[in-house]
């Protein structure tokens, strides 16, 4: 029976234009227009060439040194020691892009305003140098010397604005697929057709995936279908297609059970929307969907508790990297949400629907 | 029944419960159809909650419209219906899956006579086919006209049930053109119900 029932809701949730219109037109006009208000900024920091930077020592190990000069160098980051003189009026009178004070157990990075994006970029080498030395310096003892694993640093995400924005408003979008549902929950709601399923002998679970598979369906066709569009419009370069696509997919389906145990636990069309699009509003303002995740100085354990973070990452470092890191952890946080969500959204039904009895 | 019958009953209480709930059918008051699905479509998903699917679906399908006189306008999108039609459609809708028991909520509120008239004769038909009827209704001579048993309702309890006659006499009247509507009048009070949903 349910079979039927994910066809004539599917038809349904087509046939809402106004919804079908939402999911289709409001990722490629964001993607249009955040690209376009950001791709100075991202653009000025792909374009960086080699810069100079100046550095002093306090006290600590010239190993270390030695070993952030040859990564440097290796990414276009050059070191020139200045030992004397106020760091302020080092930097203007020899016009370093930036300045870092070595300390025995701490660094401090000088920046300036006139090179904004050098100072991200020296900001985000040094923090990656010194997370590369530590993990390097445990294994002293055994190497006898400091292995700096220097391709590592070639991970620096070069993306521009298109190729940025236009991957995570496809992702943004894919968590809000309830939009999708609005004409045939509020049908069922406004008309009585619940009543209708109460005295039928559907189950709590085929009405729960008499739903869920068709709003699955109808975003992954709507989101396909802007991805292509956007793609062709933008020339939005996607990572690898098969990756990409079941990262986009799982996100789908975790979207879409959040949205149904929110409706189950609420009984609201209106709740359920404010709810999911302040959730999904938090998850992409720590998860990079306004401020880019690169230069965003938001809370590291906030990013890592956002699920749109992990996906967006791997899916923008699938795009300029070719591989993530972050693909297992987006699978992991996409696939514990459909499953708890649909378990709670499920359960929360059957017992609104015996207390309705 | 003999101790393997009850046994077998006892501990499937579901399969009972299924198959009470396959002989009801419920045409609720409001007009529970989706205005985006087709007629055929509306009446296909409803019989198909009772497990009914493929050929003999199909059947029911065009059956339950046919009776309800929509065969012909089967290809039609329900939201472009008169009320009349989407009263009826409302009725095919709880027909497909050939219930024994049919509970019609107020089923002829708001409609034109034309649709009125045609959904009480099929309601009186599907009475003379077998089906056990419940038929709940605020307009008395719509009752008097079809129900063999009568039951009042007041404050969610029933006051009075018997046939139309048995009703009238509760009354004592010695009017023998009392109508149903000043039996119930009388048996309820005048004073106003203004009751919340």
């Amino acid at each position: 029976m349910i079979r039927y029932l994910i066809k004539n809701n599917f038809k349904l949730m087509f046939r809402n234009t106004w919804s079908v219109a939402v999911m289709l037109l409001g990722p490629i006009l964001v993607i249009a227009v955040l690209s376009s208000a950001f791709s100075e900024l991202m653009k000025s920091y792909e374009g960086v060439d080699e810069f100079t930077v100046g550095y002093r020592i306090q006290e600590a190990d010239n190993s270390i040194i030695e070993a952030t000069k040859i990564a440097g160098e290796e990414a276009g980051i050059l070191f020139f020691e200045y030992p004397e003189g106020e760091i302020k009026d080092v930097m203007e009178k020899n016009e370093l892009s930036g300045f870092v004070e070595f300390a025995e157990d701490k660094y401090t990075v000088y920046t300036s305003a006139d090179y904004e994006v050098e100072g991200i970029t020296l900001e985000y080498f040094m923090n990656k140098v010194t997370n590369e030395g530590l993990n390097a310096s445990l294994q002293i003892k055994e190497q006898a010397k400091i292995v700096l694993p220097v391709e590592q640093l070639k991970y620096m995400p070069a993306i521009d604005s298109v190729d940025y924005y236009g991957i995570i408003y496809i992702v943004y979008f894919c968590w809000c697929g309830m939009i999708c549902a609005t004409g045939v929950l509020s049908n069922e709601k406004k008309y009585g057709i619940i009543r209708r399923f109460q005295v039928s002998n559907i189950s709590e679970s085929q009405n729960f995936f008499g739903k869920f598979i068709p709003i699955v369906l109808t975003v992954t066709g709507g989101m396909a279908i802007a991805t292509i569009i956007t793609v062709l419009l933008y020339d939005i370069h996607w990572g690898n297609p098969f990756l990409s696509t079941v990262i986009v997919f799982l996100m789908i389906v975790a979207g879409t059970a959040l949205g149904m145990m929110l409706y189950n636990i609420s009984d609201s069309l209106v709740i359920t929307i404010i709810l999911q699009f302040t959730i999904v509003w938090f998850m992409g303002f720590f998860g990079g969907s306004f401020e880019t995740y690169m230069f965003s100085s938001t809370s590291d354990l906030l990013k890592q508790l956002s699920p749109i973070y992990h996906g967006n990452r791997a899916l923008v470092e699938l795009s300029c990297m070719g591989e993530s890191s972050y693909v297992a952890s987006t699978v992991i946080y996409s696939l514990a949400i459909t499953v708890i969500c649909s378990i709670i959204a499920i359960f929360a039904g059957y017992v609104r629907k015996r207390g309705k009895a | 029944m003999n101790l393997f019958d009850w046994i077998k009953h006892v501990k499937n209480p579901w399969k009972q419960k299924k198959e009470v709930i396959h002989k009801i059918g419920y045409i609720p008051q409001e007009l529970a159809i989706h205005g985006n699905l087709k007629a055929w479509e509306n009446v296909e998903l409803f019989t198909s909650l009772y497990g009914i699917k493929g050929q003999a679906l199909k059947k029911s399908v065009d059956d339950s419209l046919e009776y309800v006189g929509l065969l012909e306008r089967k290809h039609e999108f329900a939201k472009n219906f008169s009320g009349g039609m989407k009263r009826r459609l409302n009725i095919a809708c709880a027909l497909g899956h050939n219930p024994e028991l049919l509970i019609f909520d107020e089923p002829t509120v708001g409609i034109d006579p034309q649709s009125r008239n045609f959904i009480l004769d099929k309601i009186k038909e599907s009475n003379a086919k077998g089906a056990t009827v419940i038929y709940t209704s605020h307009y008395m001579e719509e009752v008097e006209a079809i129900c063999t048993r009568i039951a009042i309702m007041d404050n969610g309890k029933i006051i009075a049930c018997g046939t139309s006659q048995e009703l009238k006499k509760l009354v004592n009247s010695e009017d023998e053109n009392i109508t149903l509507e000043e039996v119930f009048l009388t048996l309820t009070g005048k004073k106003l119900r203004d009751y919340a949903e």
